[in-house]
């Protein structure tokens, strides 16, 4: 059976249905053997239903935040920074903060089935979408990187280097593309690449978030 | 005086000695599930999967320098593989598993620097690496690869491909897949291949350049869009990409019945179709 730290790091493709069936399957027996992985996916459940719940064109910075942010500082006694893999609920918030995170902006994003008009330099729900959920993310962001300062003593040169490389290049091609979109603030394409490139941010912290020692 | 190099070489011969014992060369083979789940893991170095059709696991290789062992066990379905690693372990050498499961089994591979390579297997597989390259080819129904920084590179038979890396490049190759998706932030996507008649190709990159070549009787419905970059296609558009705002490109369009999607989105990247 998979182990607690493996099934946390699939939770939200989990979640999201993304998951093969084969690893679906290993994830739920996993679940349905282990209270705490189980614990973690209700909340996860939980907080999506939330956003489900929530009116289109919602404010979660205002609603949500509040329960993701107690779920990342209620961090449970685990090991000492820089040893062994970071504490489950810690992970299991921050994964929470990913779902939440990827399903509003999502939600902003693609919410309304009917594409926009498109007006030349008129403010559009996209662009108001992003700087609404901006907060959340950098908040998000920000919890995860001090994770990530506990974690840095026990990875190798070689693996900071590769993460803080990825996530300055990521960095930079969100300040481009958030420029280029107040420049065209109707261009949804746009908007959705910025909002891929915020998840694949936040996976990358979380993934080196939950490396092992010596990693 | 005449003492220490002595010493010194004594010492010296002394850490050869551990350091070539601490090399520990691996060879081992338990029976498994014939169609179970093989769960691998190790830092740095290799991982070499290879489907056969034998109903055994077996791991050779070598563990390296200053790990502790590998963990090698086999329980009702489920196959684990693991390189212990000391728990206050300062300096460990990469480790270079060559692994053999059967055929039909489903794979998890879960990397930091080592890089990975699987070929053979028919069940699904899940891929990971930060910086190590990703590699898979053969009839595995489902794959699902990711690398932080090193290249990804899918060649299979399968239904439903997620390739995906931050400044990788990634490369699909196809058979006929129903579903591909393709992410990265930087580095050149390239996919080559057919899709099925309802299949889809979703292809998303800041600043890589996607070049997809695909056959030139393709029915499809494309959906290209870059901020920057510039779009080539060899399927017959006729009409200039339109720009629904002040900046930006985006070409739609259907060739034949327009049964398959594909959808591209760069932010600077170029977008290049090309028609075989």
């Amino acid at each position: 059976m998979m182990d607690c730290s493996r099934v946390e790091a699939l939770l939200d493709d989990h979640v999201d249905g993304l998951l093969s069936e084969a690893l679906a399957r290993e994830v739920e027996a996993h679940i349905g053997a282990c209270a705490s992985c189980a614990r973690s996916e209700a909340e996860i459940r939980s907080l999506l239903r939330r956003v489900g719940d929530l009116p289109r064109g919602f404010e979660p910075s205002r609603d949500l935040w509040p329960g993701i942010e107690e779920g990342i500082l209620r961090r449970p006694a685990g090991p000492p920074p820089g040893v062994g893999a970071p504490s489950i609920g810690w992970l299991a918030a921050a994964a929470a903060a990913l779902v939440i995170l990827s399903s509003a902006v999502t939600l902003w994003v693609v919410g309304d089935p009917a594409p926009p008009e498109r007006a030349v330099g008129r403010p559009s729900a996209e662009l108001a979408s992003l700087s609404a959920s901006e907060p959340d993310y950098l908040r998000a962001r920000a919890s995860l990187l001090a994770a990530l300062d506990d974690r840095r003593p026990c990875l190798s040169p070689e693996t900071r280097r590769v993460i803080e490389e990825n996530l300055a290049a990521m960095d930079a091609a969100l300040r481009s593309m958030k420029s280029a979109l107040e420049k065209d603030p109707g261009n949804r394409g746009l908007a959705e690449l910025i909002e891929a490139t915020y998840r694949e941010e936040i996976r990358l912290l979380l993934r080196a978030a939950s490396l092992p020692a010596h990693a | 005086m005449y003492k220490k190099p002595r010493m010194i070489v004594v010492a010296a011969a002394a850490l050869l000695t551990l350091s070539l014992a601490a090399q520990q060369k691996i060879d081992e083979k338990r029976p498994a599930a014939p169609a179970g789940l093989v769960t691998v893991s190790n830092l740095s170095g290799s991982v070499t999967v290879k489907g056969w059709a034998q109903s055994d696991v077996a791991v050779s290789g070598t563990l390296g320098k200053g790990s502790e062992r590998l963990e090698f066990e086999v329980s009702g379905d489920r196959t684990t593989i693991r390189v212990i690693l000391p728990e206050n372990a300062r300096r460990v050498e990469g480790s270079d598993l060559e692994i053999r499961v059967p055929q039909a089994s489903r794979l998890d591979v879960d990397t930091v620097s080592a890089d990975i390579s699987v070929s053979g297997l028919s069940g699904s597989l899940s891929l990971q690496s930060v910086s190590g390259g990703v590699s898979a080819s053969g009839p595995a129904p489902e794959v699902s690869a990711h690398s932080v920084s090193g290249p990804v590179v899918v060649e299979t038979d399968s239904r439903r491909v997620r390739a995906k890396s931050v400044s990788g490049e990634v490369t699909v190759r196809s058979k006929g897949a129903q579903e591909v998706q393709m992410e990265n932030v930087s580095g050149d996507l390239t996919f080559e291949g057919a899709l099925t008649a309802e299949g889809s190709l979703e292809v998303s990159t800041v600043s890589g350049r996607v070049e997809a070549s695909m056959p030139k009787d393709l029915a499809a419905h494309f959906s290209l869009e870059t901020f920057s970059g510039d779009i080539s296609s060899a399927f017959g558009t006729a009409g200039k990409p339109e720009k629904d705002g002040p900046v930006g490109k985006h070409l739609r369009f259907n060739t034949g019945s327009g049964g398959t999607r594909v959808d591209i989105q760069t932010f600077s990247g170029d977008i290049v179709l090309i028609g075989r």
